[in-house]
């Protein structure tokens, strides 16, 4: 395996902003594994995100420092749509990840192929395997505008992804939905990481990063304060002091007085031993 | 990095996807504006609040741009009538986004030049459409029948066109410009900042200075 | 066949091609408008009143067209007909004024033109999907961003109008009063369509960067789309008879305005 993304001394700032949103963050992800960003709100998980997938600097203006490469092209020699083929980026908003131009789900979930001059009979291939895969293949004839956030969100995600990326960014792609819906996007992402698609997850759930991550990284006011196996991240007592609250687990498992587990289950076999 | 752009190039930096967004947006504000009025009750159109913002964001023709969709939209949904004073709201976006470039929305007297010539402009690309596309009326506003009035008391078509207009444009441009100005004032500055460049068409990004900011954050 | 449109109009008129229509729009009102006098565009209408039928948009048709229609008529009766410049002859003698032929001709004339581009226009568009007229004119080479931008707006501004009427149910919950002075409704008009506005900028950013991500403004590519649009056989046919009428009308109409053949219909020596 190695590191699909990497991003090395990165430095970000808005234009006519006084900070920085991003300074000297390094990271690697390799192929095919689940790594999650967490941070306290404007630690600037959103504009890594943004930079990872080109918007920072062909879309959003400001003053950048170091390189991040994706899949060993550097994004600010290449452009948002080449790189969209091979990272994909889904977001908070349901209703601002439409393009505003379809009539149908179907049209919308083409809209990316259509710009990339996509011939029509692959297009509709790729349309009905993304549907069924994001299980909104019942609502294709639907106008988007009408549908409830959960399933615009899917839509928004099979968007994305009919664009065949190897990595996906999801950037607290879950906050607006109800439980359910959530649990519905993750089962997928689930999927999609277990076929070998590399997921960059920014999430505010804390067991669900507990669950799914192989390497968490904390952002602090826009630098790196930690970096590593969800275990040693979540078992650091420094954590709170840059605004981040571990998974429910770890104070628990704390208090019992038990070593910090890699996976919330041996804990919960630990609980209910206690309880027992 | 502000190396001056031609004429052409200048048009094309102002038409980048951030503004080519927006457009939709203020077709909206225009037609909400509108409709709001008659929620209201007032006499007014208030229709080129969105046009206004637009120019102050990215510039005079993604204004005009703006002016020519309204029309379309309402022409499309509503009455074709209103397709042929695209003329109008396209040029009033025009010298509104080449008058807000040259800085006038900052002073007052500099705001008021932009409500008298807006409704000048208006005023009489209106008139010579309703007088030469329309005869005279279009029969479906109030201004017909000021119109009818005036020609029977002025015995001039195109005159008795003009004057209905301009007294009811003085009133609502006058209105318009200030609600233009006080949403303009409203929008933050990390938005706005994301869009002084396309007005002037300067560079996308620069190379920071390493640390530059490191002061800043001791404040 | 088309996959997963949403429900269109299916007569003949509306699976004619997008570009037909169009053509239709052109053709029509520029021969009503090269036409000499009324008549041509007289008769155009009512062919476009059998046109809405084949449709099956007969009612909102007839709707529009007289709503239209009628109270036009009347304004430019009373305003060219008594008031036109080029008023001579006097049909009617009112005592405060004189109705004319000259004038009434001139109105008749502007009433049947505007009718013909109106109601054609009306017709094109309540029998064609946007998104198969972008898609139609997409192919013949409109630029991607017009599209996106016609398209665009006629979706986002239903979605800002209902987002307003939220605001204004809160807003009258509150006891907004939309009653009162003219001065007081003036000062309710700013906290119910600034929320919207600015709300409206932000999310505009958003969906900037999803149209960028999407590959919008990609350049050396020819955009395809997912919508189908069929040209039939009619199609050729419509477009080669509304190109000769067109180019017929106007032969014939320059030639009788010099005079070369007589006007088909003399108006009192006009």
């Amino acid at each position: 395996m190695s590191a699909i993304v990497h991003v090395e001394d990165f430095s970000f700032k808005y234009r006519d902003t006084k900070r920085r949103a991003v300074k000297h963050v390094s990271f690697d992800v390799e192929e095919g594994s689940c790594f999650a960003i967490i941070g306290a709100n404007g630690s600037g998980k959103s504009t890594l995100c943004n930079a990872l997938v080109g918007l920072i600097p062909h879309y959003f203006v400001g003053a950048r420092a170091g390189r991040i490469l994706i899949d060993g092209v550097d994004v600010a020699e290449s452009t948002i749509a080449e790189l969209s083929n091979t990272i994909g980026l889904v977001f908070q908003n349901p209703f601002n990840q439409l393009s505003y131009t379809a009539g149908t789900v179907a049209e919308e979930l083409a809209y990316g192929l259509g710009n990339h001059g996509v011939a029509r009979e692959l297009m509709i291939e790729r349309v009905e395997a993304v549907a069924k895969l994001m299980r909104i293949d019942h609502i294709l004839d639907k106008n988007p505008l009408e549908l409830s956030g959960g399933q615009v969100q899917r839509v928004a995600f099979g968007s994305t992804f009919i664009m065949e990326p190897r990595v996906l960014v999801l950037d607290e792609c879950t906050t607006q939905l109800d439980p359910l819906g959530a649990s519905e996007i993750f089962d997928i992402v689930k999927q999609l990481n277990a076929d070998g698609v590399t997921v960059i997850m920014v999430d505010h759930d804390m067991e669900r990063v507990a669950q799914y991550a192989d390497t968490v990284m904390v952002l602090d006011r826009g630098s790196v304060a930690a970096i590593g196996a969800p275990y040693e991240v979540f078992a650091d007592p420094e954590l709170e002091s840059h605004g981040v609250q571990p998974p429910d687990y770890v104070p628990l498992t704390r208090a019992l007085g038990l070593p910090i587990e890699i996976r919330e289950e041996p804990t919960i076999a630990a609980v209910k031993e206690v309880l027992a | 990095m502000a190396r001056k752009l031609s004429f052409w190039e200048g048009i094309k930096a102002q038409f980048s996807t951030k503004s080519l967004v927006l457009i939709p947006i203020a077709v909206g504000i225009n037609l909400i504006g509108g409709t709001l009025c008659s929620t209201l009750k007032l006499p007014l159109f208030l229709d080129m609040i969105g046009t206004i913002v637009v120019a102050c964001l990215s510039g005079p023709w993604v204004a005009a741009l703006t002016g020519l969709l309204t029309n379309l939209f309402l022409a499309l949904v509503a009455n074709p009538v209103y397709l042929p004073y695209a003329v109008v709201s396209v040029l009033c976006g025009l010298v509104v986004g080449y008058m807000v470039k040259a800085g006038l929305f900052r002073k007052k007297s500099g705001v008021v030049a932009i409500w008298l010539v807006c409704t000048l402009v208006n005023a009489i690309s209106a008139s010579l459409i309703t007088t030469f596309v329309y005869g005279g009326a279009t029969g479906v506003n109030g201004t017909s029948v000021l119109t009818a009035t005036l020609v029977v008391a002025m015995k001039d078509i195109l005159a008795s066109v003009i004057s209905s207009s301009l007294i009811e444009n003085l009133v609502d441009k006058g209105i318009t410009v200030i609600i233009a100005w006080i949403i303009v004032q409203k929008i933050p500055r990390r938005f706005l900042s994301q869009y002084a460049a396309d007005a002037v068409g300067g560079s996308s990004s620069t190379v920071l200075d390493d640390d530059a900011d490191d002061d800043a954050e001791n404040e | 066949m088309p996959h997963h449109m949403p429900a269109m109009n299916t007569t003949v008129i509306g699976r004619l091609n997008p570009i037909t229509k169009i053509v239709a729009v052109f053709s029509l009102g520029l021969s009503a408008l090269a036409w000499p006098d009324f008549t041509l565009g007289l008769i155009v209408v009512a062919l476009l009143f059998v046109v809405s039928f084949m449709a099956h948009i007969q009612k909102d048709f007839a709707k529009i067209m007289f709503g239209f229609g009628i109270p036009v008529t009347v304004m430019l009766m009373f305003i060219q007909g008594m008031y036109s410049p080029k008023n001579k002859t006097v049909l009617l003698d009112l005592g405060f004024s004189q109705l004319c032929l000259e004038g009434v001709l001139y109105a008749a004339k502007v009433v049947v033109s505007l009718l013909v581009f109106l109601g054609s226009f009306y017709i094109m568009n309540k029998t064609t999907y946007v998104g198969s007229m972008v898609a139609a004119l997409t192919a013949v080479g409109l630029n991607a961003k017009v599209g996106y931008l016609v398209l665009a707006s006629l979706n986002v501004v239903p979605q800002m109008q209902r987002r307003m009427a939220v605001i204004q149910e809160a807003q009258s919950a509150r006891g907004l009063d939309a009653t009162g002075g003219m001065l007081s409704r003036i000062k309710a008009y700013i906290p119910l369509l600034g929320p919207v506005v600015l709300s409206s900028l932000t999310d505009a950013q958003e969906r900037g960067m999803t149209l960028e991500t999407r590959g919008f403004g990609i350049t050396g590519v020819r955009q395809t789309s997912y919508v189908k649009v069929d040209w039939n056989t009619m199609d050729t046919v419509a477009n080669w008879v509304l190109g000769i009428v067109l180019l017929a009308v106007v032969v014939v109409s320059i030639l009788m305005r010099i005079g070369v053949i007589p006007m088909l219909i003399t108006w009192g020596g006009v």
